[in-house]
Formats: C-alpha cells, sequence, structure tokens
C-alpha cells in the first residue's frame, strides 16, 4: 500500500469522528468546520434507519431510538455497499447484541425483521417465471405447481404482523408466516398459516411445486396419510394469495 | 447533451418527458438500482427503453485506505452489463475507513502518498471495469492535513492514472468560496482536455463563510456564469443537472434544463444539442 501511515490516520481520525461524535485534532482541518461531516453523514445513517423501521422507532420513541442508532453506529462497522440493504445490520446488530432483552422490548428482533423483509421482498431480484396454467377443481398427484419465486418464510415468537393488536399485549407463541411479492402489482402481503401449512408450503418450495413428493414428505413428517382433498383448501387459499401461481405446463 | 439526475421521487415525471422537455440521458447512482427487482426493476426497464444512461457511483471510496472491494467491483460490472452507460463517473474522495462504510463523501488529505495510492486503485479499477472511469472534484468544507493544492492533488490524479475528470462546476464554485481561492484559477490550472463529463447543480449557504453542496436549490448565476466560462475551455460533453433534495415541479427543472441547454449552444454551437 502506497498511502503513509500519517495520511491514513488523519483519514481514521475524521471517520472516527463521524461516527462517535468526539471531536480530536485534526492536523490541517477547519476544526470549527468538521462539525458539518458529522451532521451530514449521521442524517444519512439514521433517515436510512428510521426509514427502513419506521414501527420499531415509533414504539422505541425517539430518545432510545436515537440511543439505539448512536450505540449501532459506534460499535458496528457498516459492512453493505448499497445504503439502501444496509439497514438489515442493524437488525442483525440487535440479536447479536441481546439488545431486545436488555431494554426490556422483548418482540423487537421479530419487529425489525418483519419490517426489513418487507423491503427485502419487496426488492428481490426478479426472475424467470415458467409457464403454468390456471389451477382446475380436480387435482391429480402428479400435478406440479409453478410457484411465486418471491416469498420468505419465517416464524415469530410475537405476532407483531397482526395490525390490530397492541403489541406491547402480544402473547408470545409460535407465527408462522408468509411474506410474498404479487408478481403482477409488487405489493408485498403477508399471510400467516399454521405449522402443518408451513411444512407443506415449504416441502412445496424446497422440491420445485411437486405436489405427490410434497404430500409423501409431510405425511411422512406428521405420521398421518395425508390426501390432496386434505390439502386442497390450503392449495385454494395459495392460489387465492398469488403464491401457488398454476400448474406447470 | 444535458440530463437529469434520475430520482425515484420524480420517476414518473421524469418517464412521461418528451420532445423539447426530454433529458438527453439520465444519471443513476448504481448502487441505488443493483440487485433490485420488482417495481424498481420495472421502472429501470422503462429508463433503459428511453434513455441513454450515466451510471454515477457513491461507494467506490476510491481514496479509501482499505483494500478496493472486488466483489464491489464484480456486481457494477453486472450491472453496467445490464444499464449500458455511457459514462461511469465517481468522487474523488472516500466514503469507507477502518472496514466501514459511512455513506458519504470525505476529503482526502492532499499529499503525495495519497496521490499514489489513488493513482494505482484508479489503474485497478479501470483494468477490472475494463472502462476508463471520471472522478469528480468534491467539494470539501475543510482541508485535512494537507501538503499541497487541491489542483496539483487532482491535477497529478487525472494526468498519472489516465482517467477523466468529470468537472462539477458547482463543486468549484463551493470550494473556491469555502477556501478562499479564485475558480477561474483553479480551473486555469487543471488538465480540462480530461474533461469527459459535467456536472452543475444549486447549493446552501450555511454560515457566512461556508457553502454546502446540497443539490437542494436552484442554480446560481453565477454558477451559471462559471458553467459558460468554463466550457469555453473544454470540448463538448454531456452535462448533468444535479437536483436530489427540495424538489421543486418538473417544470423548474426543464426550465434549468433548457438555460444549460442555450449556454451550451452559443458556446459549443448547434451541434452540440443534436440529440
Amino acid at each position: 500500500m502506497l498511502i503513509n501511515k500519517e495520511t491514513k490516520d488523519l483519514q481514521s481520525k475524521l471517520t472516527e469522528y463521524v461516527r462517535n461524535g468526539k471531536l480530536p485534532l485534526i492536523k490541517g482541518a477547519k476544526q470549527d468546520k468538521l462539525h458539518h461531516y458529522r451532521r451530514l453523514v449521521y442524517n444519512i445513517i439514521f433517515n436510512s434507519l428510521s426509514n427502513a423501521y419506521p414501527i420499531s422507532s415509533g414504539l422505541l420513541g425517539e430518545e432510545r431510538w436515537k440511543e439505539l442508532v448512536d450505540e449501532f453506529f459506534i460499535n458496528h462497522n457498516p459492512q453493505d455497499p448499497q445504503i439502501w440493504s444496509f439497514p438489515f445490520e442493524l437488525y442483525e446488530y440487535v440479536l447479536k447484541s441481546d439488545y431486545s432483552l436488555k431494554s426490556g422490548k422483548s418482540y423487537l428482533n421479530d419487529l425489525l425483521f418483519f419490517e426489513w423483509i418487507e423491503m427485502e421482498v419487496y426488492a428481490m431480484e426478479d426472475t424467470k417465471i415458467d409457464k403454468y396454467i390456471q389451477l382446475v377443481k380436480k387435482l391429480e398427484i402428479k400435478d406440479n405447481f409453478v410457484l411465486n419465486p418471491y416469498i420468505k418464510m419465517f416464524s415469530f415468537e410475537y405476532p407483531v404482523f397482526r395490525k390490530e393488536e397492541k403489541i406491547e399485549e402480544m402473547e408470545k407463541g409460535k407465527y408462522f408466516i408468509i411474506c410474498f411479492r404479487d408478481i403482477d402489482t409488487f405489493k408485498v402481503h403477508y399471510l400467516e398459516v399454521d405449522a402443518l401449512s408451513m411444512i407443506f408450503i415449504e416441502n412445496l418450495y424446497d422440491n420445485n411445486g411437486n405436489l405427490k413428493i410434497s404430500l409423501d414428505l409431510t405425511s411422512e413428517l406428521i405420521n398421518a396419510e395425508l390426501e390432496i382433498k386434505n390439502i386442497f383448501p390450503l392449495i385454494e387459499v395459495l392460489n387465492d394469495k398469488g403464491i401457488i401461481l398454476g400448474i406447470r405446463e | 447533451m444535458v440530463g437529469l439526475g434520475f430520482r425515484r421521487d420524480i420517476h414518473n415525471e421524469i418517464l412521461d418527458l418528451d420532445n423539447d422537455a426530454k433529458p438527453d440521458f439520465v444519471e443513476l447512482a448504481p448502487e441505488n438500482w443493483m440487485r433490485f427487482g420488482g417495481y424498481w426493476g420495472s421502472i429501470f426497464k422503462k429508463i433503459k427503453e428511453k434513455y441513454p444512461i450515466i451510471c454515477h457511483g457513491l461507494s467506490l471510496s476510491i481514496g479509501s485506505p482499505d483494500d478496493i472491494d472486488d466483489e464491489f467491483l464484480d456486481e457494477l460490472n453486472l450491472f453496467f452489463a445490464k444499464a449500458e452507460p455511457i459514462i461511469y463517473s465517481e468522487h474523488l474522495s472516500y466514503s469507507k475507513c477502518d472496514n466501514a462504510h459511512i455513506y458519504d463523501l470525505l476529503p482526502i488529505p492532499f499529499r503525495q502518498d495519497a496521490v499514489n495510492h489513488i493513482v494505482e486503485r484508479i489503474k485497478y479499477v479501470q483494468d477490472k471495469l475494463e472502462r476508463k472511469i471520471a472522478l469528480e472534484n468534491v467539494s470539501y468544507y475543510s482541508p485535512i492535513g494537507a501538503e499541497m493544492t487541491e489542483q496539483d492533488f487532482l491535477s497529478q490524479i487525472l494526468e498519472k492514472s489516465d482517467c477523466n475528470l468529470l468537472l462539477d462546476v458547482n463543486n468549484v464554485y463551493v470550494n473556491a468560496f469555502n477556501h478562499k481561492y479564485d475558480a477561474k484559477e483553479f480551473l486555469d490550472n487543471i488538465p480540462l482536455d480530461r474533461v469527459s463529463y459535467i456536472h452543475i447543480a444549486g447549493h446552501d449557504k450555511v454560515e457566512e463563510d461556508l457553502i454546502i453542496d446540497t443539490h437542494g436549490q436552484d442554480i446560481i448565476d453565477p454558477v451559471f456564469d462559471l458553467f459558460e466560462w468554463a466550457i469555453a475551455k473544454i470540448k463538448p460533453v454531456p452535462v448533468l443537472l444535479e437536483r436530489d433534495f427540495n424538489m421543486p415541479e418538473i417544470e423548474v427543472l426543464i426550465g434549468e434544463m433548457n438555460r444549460i441547454r442555450q449556454i451550451a449552444k452559443s458556446v459549443w454551437g448547434d451541434n452540440y444539442v443534436d440529440k
């Protein structure tokens, strides 16, 4: 590297300052103008995170949210060259640092992930979708589904996706959620399902929409013989929502 | 060619522009469009169909003491294959240090070792991307440990690395004001034959002796005057109207683009504005 230590140290000092707000003496600088760099950088970071997590930041309140952003920006080295996807690193930081436990907001991990995943699914790269025909009432075991590729499946401890419930009063449990993007409107939707449905849907995705394999695997796992008729109402819902797009041509 | 920064909050307005109101190209930041599908992926396809694209990067951090991010260069190459930009430009600044992105442009110390370091990095990047890059003279609010003038720093980097210059006329104006030098003298002492692209924008005066390059106001007359003076010394190149914040009605932007066009036409002649 051709840069010498003194030059590198000057660059590090300015960077440390914009991250922690503690102004050091920097050789050859107009000390009284450096605060503009701190302000400009901090605003970018703060706004980016606040825009990505409007519900979490609102629930924590202005003061605690600012404290969290400050702590994060001092302790965490942002790795993503793309600022739109950098807020995911705050979620990872909160998870790793046990912030939600320490702050007494046990739902925070789920809430941050819930807010992030909407952005991630919304932005998912486009992919080619195989040709399909509309789902007909009479399904056959040999059918293969074409599935919506813009989807994430996960479980939560708190039902943070239920907008009608007060988050502080939510009951801890196990909640299974599918987050998906409509292939035509690009809008992101959520679907809450039960554990059995989640297993079946995961099997469908793991097996490229193959109905027989997915039924067999699900049956094996729950130790009961599942047939098309048992699962048909779920398939109708998935088709109606745009998760199952149709039957592969 | 006179272009406009493609900003998401006015994307429909820009895509609807036609005839005389239509910019000759749009500029976008690859970092804001790479790996994006869905709605914005569909908008990108529309941009690509309607306009030539210039890519103006944010995260290369050419002046960083950290290593160049090869993975990021690979991503850029993938994006360029889709966008087919006529120019790729970046900032002569650093936005990553001590393994942390900070998402804004910090000033590089004007020093000989920094020149040598950056020249090597530019050559590496140009090799990896298989294209010349144009580096922008950035605005700065304080020098950091400078051991040479800004014009020497910039000139040496351009000559030794054989890269192009994105001349930001507003930044020359801002820096001349902030650091009390003569903008025209500065321009006379940098290799203007390397200019391949020009930016022009508005700014905000935040203190008696400090202007911040906000891209949030209309362009002021002295910046238009400096632009006119400068382009007389430069071969015809694309010129971009930069506006990122405090967005006015699209008509105001069209008016500013028209004024840039008129000046360019008066200096460079009719051929320049042919689309």
